[in-house]
């Protein structure tokens, strides 16, 4: 999947929100770069692929289409950019919600994609030399 | 052993390929390469044709999206529509879904086979249980498949064996095909060290030392038939190229419960209820919340089970997979989210698998796509409340402060074991409430002696082209409520054996 300038930027924004710093030393998917990964949605089949990228559409709108606010999602401050991920996260619409499980989804696996998070958690840490 | 890598037999640069071989196999995964070790063994010259790559343990990476990019179908995004959207996950490499699959081996119970000679007598006789029996043992002997060995099952797997005995469920350690595993948890992900004796380190191997050929990265479009023979089939390459195969034998289907019927229905042999039937076992999963460190992603993959409710539908066992998976199945998003994530180490996340009766449909979709249709019955989501209830009392039991059921309309995170007895009865009743993913696939191509209601005989021919066989889970008249791999190795050897008599 090619994402536009703009939609990557936004997604930028989005995962920082999602998910800010999970205790100290460790980064946030805000402080990362996760534009390699982005470039890796290529994988998923197309029904996916849009489904990240009407992810991206909704939550970055979502003050405007959810709450009825005329800004953007980057534009909230990071209080009431949470209030906004709440409420979308048990919206009543499913497929609303699916957006934002997807979207929980992608950015985890590119979170945990970056070497100095999986050194961070010690994921890596049983594994000394794959067999050749 | 012989390495995955030097299976990949397929001619580099061939334009066209063509092969004349007595029995082409479609698919490598548990029933294609049971298949193919008993009939090359038997002296016949088989063809194994396999969409997906060949992928040796030191390509094997350790993040979850990289792994699914290159062993899973549709990089794991593979969906069935319904109400809900449930994802259906599916190998597509050398050794299909047992390169990557939990390594958890469960006999066929003798139960679910009289329950399907109940439904249809003439399988006592086609499919006898002393030759399942035979096939099962030898599977297991193969597969050197023993109970979790305590030194390597790590602590989810110690701490679901604590809930059980408080429970008083019946449980155990999860018996497995691995040999020498070191517990680095990463089954899912394709195992690193090559301890899990999936199909690329046994099977395919072992019918490639009795003469079989491989061509990877190969697939199918259709099968090639006229009247009531099956001719070969014709597909195409990775990279674009044409293949065709002649079998003078048999054509044999093994390329799973979702792909088998699609081939079938593409190559206009639409008889009897092809892609009907579609059965599962939906999981659903609850994470817990303990004092102590989890690191639910080391250990034995998935070394513990509780068992005693298996004949109600319900199997419950400890997962493993990748700290990314865990974490997005943590509650929240944003800093509550990243709190959880923080302490990420200390949850563990355990899964009921149940055994539904809905009957679902897979239906070509496009070029070469798939469309599967499926919708919980409200008894199976009757099961899947009472699955999400036991799998919070046993977290609890094992010492669980708070569980995360993931289920919309109910609380994020509870305390106490008290809010569980109640969610059984009032929980939702919407299948699009629960997070559920499938991995057991049955019934596409049921087994039967009318082919009005089935597409192959009990002899796993079909009804009415004579040298086709399906040989794979999609013959399963119904679900079977326990891990299937070994059902299915020992069944699609049972099918061989008949070829070679045929
Ligand atoms: C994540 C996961 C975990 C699991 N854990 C367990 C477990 O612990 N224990 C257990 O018993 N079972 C487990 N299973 C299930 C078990 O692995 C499968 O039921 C079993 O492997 C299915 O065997 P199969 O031969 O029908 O299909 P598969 O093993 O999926 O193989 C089918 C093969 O056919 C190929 N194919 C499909 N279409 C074509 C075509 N047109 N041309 C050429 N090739 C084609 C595919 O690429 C694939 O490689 C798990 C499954 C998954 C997905
Ligand atoms: S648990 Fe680890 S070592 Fe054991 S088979 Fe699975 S991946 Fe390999």
């Amino acid at each position: 999947m090619k994402l536009s300038a703009w939609e990557a930027r936004a997604l930028d924004r989005l995962a920082a929100a999602l998910l800010p710093s999970p205790r100290p030393g460790v980064p946030g998917a805000g402080a990362i770069d996760l534009r390699p990964f982005w470039r890796e949605l290529r994988h998923l089949p197309r029904a996916a692929r849009l489904g990240v990228r009407a992810a991206i559409w909704l939550l970055t709108f979502g003050p405007l289409l959810l709450i009825g606010r005329f800004t953007t999602f980057g534009r909230l401050d990071p209080a009431a950019q949470e209030r906004l991920l709440a409420r979308v996260a048990t919206h009543r619409i499913y497929l609303v919600r699916q957006l934002l499980q997807l979207l929980k989804t992608v950015v985890c696996f590119g979170y945990f994609r970056d070497p100095a998070v999986r050194r961070s958690f010690e994921l890596d840490r049983q594994v000394v030399a794959p067999e050749r | 052993m012989i390495q995955v890598a030097s299976l990949h037999d397929t001619p580099e640069g061939a334009p066209e390929l063509s092969a004349d071989v007595e029995v082409v196999i479609i698919g490598s995964g548990a029933a294609g390469a049971a298949a193919a070790r008993r009939l090359a063994r038997g002296g016949v010259r088989v063809l194994i044709v396999e969409e997906g790559p060949a992928v040796a343990p030191s390509q094997f990476v350790s993040d979850s999206f990289g792994a699914m990019a290159q062993l899973y179908r549709d990089a794991g995004a593979q969906v069935a529509f319904g109400p809900a959207f449930l994802p259906v996950l599916q190998g597509r490499c050398v050794g299909g879904s047992t390169v990557f699959n939990g390594a958890i081996c469960w006999r066929l119970p003798r139960d679910v086979w009289q329950e399907w000679v109940a439904a249809d007598p003439a399988l006592e006789g086609g499919l006898p249980w002393e030759a399942i029996e035979r096939a099962l043992d030898e599977v297991e002997r193969d597969l050197e498949v023993a109970p979790t060995d305590p030194a390597i099952a790590g602590r989810k797997n110690e701490l679901m064996a604590r809930g059980a005995a408080a429970l008083g469920l019946e449980g155990r350690p999860t018996r497995r095909n691995v040999r020498g595993c070191e517990g680095l948890g990463r089954c899912l992900q394709g195992c690193p060290r090559g301890h899990k004796l999936g199909m690329d380190r046994t099977y395919l191997p072992e019918a490639r030392t009795a003469g079989a050929t491989l061509w990877a990265g190969c697939r199918v479009d259709a099968i090639a038939w006229r009247g009531t023979r099956a001719l070969g089939v014709r597909g195409t390459t990775f990279s674009g190229g044409r293949f065709t195969v002649r079998a003078s034998r048999a054509v044999v289907l093994a390329a799973s419960a979702v792909q088998s019927p699609v081939l079938l229905q593409r190559s206009n042999i639409g008889d009897g209820p092809v892609g009907e039937g579609f059965q599962a076992h939906p999981g659903v999963s609850v994470a817990g919340r303990f004092d102590e460190p989890v690191r639910m992603w080391e250990g034995a993959t998935q070394g513990y089970e509780v068992i005693g409710l298996r004949r109600e539908g319900l199997k419950f066992e400890a997962l493993g997979f990748g700290a990314e998976i865990l974490a997005m199945r943590l509650p929240g998003a944003g800093a509550e989210f990243a709190r959880a994530v923080g302490e990420m180490d200390r949850w563990a996340d355990w899964g009921c698998a149940v055994r539904a009766r809905a009957r679902g449909t897979v239906r070509p979709s496009g070029r070469s796509g798939v469309k599967i249709r499926y919708a919980l019955t409200d008894e199976d989501l009757g099961r899947v409340r009472r699955g999400v209830r036991v799998l919070g009392e046993l977290l609890f039991a094992a010492g669980a402060r708070a569980v995360a059921c993931g289920v919309h309309g109910f609380a994020e995170q509870i305390d106490s074991p008290k809010a569980l007895a109640r969610f059984e009865e009032e929980g939702p009743r919407d299948p699009r409430a629960y997070p559920m993913a499938m991995t057991h696939l049955f019934g596409t191509c049921r087994m039967g002696s009318d082919p009005r209601t089935s597409v192959v005989r009990p002899d796993f021919r079909h009804h009415r082209i004579e040298n086709l066989y399906v040989v794979d889970s999609s013959v399963f008249p119904t679900n079977i409520g326990v891990n299937p791999q070994n059902s299915i190795l020992a069944l699609a050897t049972v099918a061989a054996d008949g070829i070679l008599r045929a």
